[in-house]
C-alpha cells in the first residue's frame, strides 16, 4: 500500500513538474518568437530610415537658386524634391509617396509600401518598400521652426525643416495576450511587433 | 514514468530552453547592436559636422587658413579636417571643408563647399549704354549719362561717362520728348535733343573685340570672371542671387546677380524690375542665352545696378547703373520708347559688383553629408 502511495505521489508530483516545464518552455519559445520579429523590425526600420536620412540630407545639394526648385511637391504623405544625391554634377528628382501595391497579400491589415522614385540623367530608379510600414508622415516647418498646417505647401520655399514620422511592424502576427506596452507597439496592438521612428531633419541645402 | 524516462525527458527540456535561451539573446544583441550602430553612425556625423562648422569659424577670422584638424578629440570621438582650394559648379576659388568623424569604430563624412568672394573690379560699361550697333529711342526718354547718386536724379559733378557708346554708326532719337546728355572731358552736359556734342559716341571700336557674354562684358577671366562665372554665382543663391530660366518664377525683389536664360530666340517681355510692392531692384541683371539672342523687352519698374542682355528693345524702366546690350543686330524698331529715364550711376554699379568685390562674409554654397 506504501509503494502504491509513493508511485501515485511521484507520478503526480513528476507530472506537475514536468507541466510546470512544459508551459515554461512553451513561454520561452514565446519570447524567442517575438524576439525575432522585434529583431527583424529593427532591422527593416533602419534599412528605411538610412535611405531617407541619407536622400533628405542632400535635398538641394547642387540645385539652382530659386530654392522653390529644390522642394516641388510638399504634402503630408508625399514629396517631391530635387538633388545631386549621387554627387555627379547632374541634379535627380526624387519622389517619395506611399501606395499599397504589394502590401494586399500580408497578413498585416495596415502596412503600406513607400515608393522611392528618382528620375535623373544618371540613377533613374522606382522601388517599393515593402517592410511592414504602417506609417509615413511628413510635417514641415519654416524659418522660425513653427509648423506649415496647409497640405499641399503652397509655397515650398519656406520650407527649412522637415519632420518624418515612421512606425514599421512586421507583417505577420503572432498569438500574444501581454500588453501593448511590452510589446511596444504604438498601436496597441499586441498580435504585431513594431517599432517607432521620428525626426526633424534640416537640410544644409534648403537655407 | 519511472525515474529514468524523467530524468531524460527534464534534462531534454532544459538543453531545449538552454537553446532557446541562447537564441534569445542573440537576438537581443542584435537589437542591441542594432541600435548601437545606429547611435555610432548618428555620433560620427555629429562629430563630422561639429568639425565642418569648426573649420569654418577658423576660415571666417583667418581665410588662408588650410591646416586642418587631424585626430581631434571631439565628443567622444575624433574629427579630421582637410581644406582643399577647388573649382566646384565653375565657380573658381571655392575651399572644399572635408571633415571625417571618427567613434569607435565607426566613421562619417560631411563635405562643405565654401566660398570666399575674391577681389574683383570688373569692366563694366564704356557708357551709360554701352551698345553693339545702330539703334534709336522714341517717346520720352531720358539718357544720362552724368553720374548720380543711386535712385536720385542729382549730380556727382565730372564723374560721369558718354550717354551712348555704341560701335554701329548712328543713335538717333526719335522723338522730341527725348534727351540724351553726359560727361564729356569732365564737363557735366544735361540731356538735350538734339545730344550735345560728345555724348553720344559713334563707330567705337571695343579693345579686344566686343564682348560677347556678360562674363567677358564684366571683364573676363583677367578680371575674375571666367566663362559661366555669373551663371554659376547665381545658382549658388548668393546674397539673394537667383538663376531662372522661366522669368515668372523669379523671386523678388531682385537681388545680387539675377540671371535669366532664355531659350534660343526667346523673350523675357514685360517683365518687372521691381517687386509688386514697388521694391526696386538691385545688383546684376543679365538676359542672355547661348545663341546671344535673348531679349529684355518692356521692362518696367526700377533697378539700379549693372544690365548685361543680348538684346533690349522698347525699355520702361527707371533705372541707374550702367548697361550693355550685346547684340550687334537688335531685334524691335527702338531700345526704349514711352518713358524711361536711364541715369549712368557709379554707386549704383559699385554696390552692384559690391557683394563679390568686398564681402568678407563665408558663404556656403554647398554641403554632402
Amino acid at each position: 500500500m506504501a509503494q502504491l502511495q509513493d508511485l501515485i505521489g511521484s507520478i503526480i508530483i513528476g507530472g506537475v513538474i514536468l507541466l510546470m516545464l512544459l508551459v515554461f518552455n512553451g513561454n520561452i519559445m514565446e519570447s524567442a518568437g517575438i524576439q525575432t520579429f522585434k529583431t527583424t523590425v529593427q532591422g527593416n526600420l533602419t534599412a528605411v530610415t538610412d535611405i531617407v536620412e541619407n536622400d533628405f540630407r542632400k535635398m538641394g545639394y547642387r540645385v539652382a537658386f530659386p530654392q522653390d526648385s529644390a522642394i516641388v511637391t510638399a504634402e503630408s504623405t508625399k514629396i517631391v524634391f530635387q538633388g545631386d544625391i549621387d554627387n555627379n554634377g547632374s541634379v535627380d528628382l526624387f519622389q517619395y509617396t506611399t501606395d499599397t501595391v504589394g502590401v494586399i497579400k500580408t497578413p498585416n491589415p495596415r502596412d503600406i509600401a513607400v515608393r522611392r522614385k528618382v528620375t535623373g540623367p544618371a540613377t533613374p530608379q522606382d522601388a517599393r518598400m515593402v517592410l511592414g510600414i504602417t506609417k509615413f508622415k511628413l510635417q514641415y516647418y519654416d524659418a522660425l521652426d513653427s509648423l506649415i498646417k496647409e497640405s499641399p505647401v503652397l509655397l515650398p520655399s519656406k520650407i527649412r525643416s522637415i519632420k518624418i514620422t515612421i512606425a514599421i511592424e512586421n507583417k505577420e502576427h503572432l498569438l500574444d495576450k501581454r500588453k501593448g506596452q511590452r510589446m511596444s507597439n504604438v498601436f496597441q496592438d499586441t498580435t504585431y511587433a513594431a517599432a517607432y521612428w521620428e525626426r526633424t531633419i534640416k537640410p544644409k541645402n534648403v537655407r | 514514468m519511472s525515474g529514468r524516462a524523467l530524468i531524460i525527458v527534464v534534462a531534454g527540456i532544459i538543453i531545449t530552453t538552454s537553446i532557446i535561451f541562447h537564441n534569445i539573446t542573440i537576438s537581443s544583441n542584435r537589437i542591441a547592436g542594432n541600435f548601437n550602430n545606429y547611435l555610432l553612425r548618428q555620433s560620427a556625423r555629429n562629430i563630422a559636422q561639429s568639425g565642418v562648422n569648426m573649420a569654418l569659424r577658423q576660415l571666417e577670422t583667418d581665410r588662408t587658413w588650410r591646416t586642418g584638424y587631424t585626430s581631434l578629440a571631439t565628443m567622444a570621438g575624433k574629427v579630421s579636417v582637410r581644406l582643399t582650394d577647388i573649382t566646384f559648379a565653375g565657380i573658381p576659388n571655392v575651399i572644399c571643408v572635408q571633415s571625417t568623424g571618427t567613434i569607435v569604430d565607426t566613421a562619417a563624412v560631411s563635405t562643405a563647399y565654401c566660398y570666399f568672394p575674391q577681389p574683383r573690379v570688373p569692366t563694366v560699361s564704356k557708357g551709360l549704354l554701352t551698345l553693339n550697333g545702330s539703334n534709336q529711342i522714341n517717346g520720352s526718354i531720358t539718357i544720362d549719362g552724368r553720374d548720380h547718386p543711386s535712385f536720385s536724379s542729382g549730380i556727382s559733378p565730372t564723374t560721369g561717362t558718354y550717354g551712348v557708346w555704341t560701335s554701329g554708326s548712328s543713335f538717333s532719337l526719335g522723338s522730341s520728348a527725348g534727351s540724351v546728355g553726359g560727361t564729356v572731358l569732365g564737363i557735366d552736359l544735361a540731356p538735350g535733343n538734339p545730344p550735345p556734342l560728345g555724348t553720344v559716341a559713334l563707330n567705337q571700336v571695343y579693345p579686344g573685340g566686343f564682348p560677347q557674354t556678360p562674363d567677358s562684358a564684366l571683364g573676363g577671366p583677367t578680371s575674375g570672371f571666367p566663362e559661366g562665372t555669373l551663371k554659376a554665382i547665381a545658382k549658388t543663391g548668393l546674397a539673394g542671387s537667383q538663376y531662372v530660366t522661366d522669368p515668372l518664377k523669379l523671386v523678388y525683389p531682385l537681388r545680387g546677380i539675377t540671371y535669366v536664360e532664355l531659350p534660343a530666340g526667346g523673350s523675357w517681355t514685360g517683365g518687372s524690375l521691381s517687386s509688386s510692392s514697388g521694391v526696386a531692384g538691385t545688383g546684376i541683371l543679365v538676359v542672355h542665352n547661348n545663341s546671344k539672342d535673348a531679349v529684355m523687352k518692356t521692362a518696367s519698374g526700377s533697378f539700379a545696378g549693372i544690365v548685361l542682355a543680348d538684346d533690349m528693345t522698347n525699355f520702361h524702366a527707371q533705372f541707374w547703373g550702367g548697361i550693355v546690350a550685346l547684340t550687334p543686330s537688335p531685334t524691335g524698331n527702338v531700345l526704349g520708347n514711352g518713358s524711361a529715364a536711364m541715369y549712368f550711376s557709379r554707386e549704383a554699379i559699385s554696390n552692384a559688383t559690391g557683394f563679390i568685390t568686398t564681402s568678407a562674409d563665408l558663404n556656403v554654397i554647398g554641403w554632402w553629408e
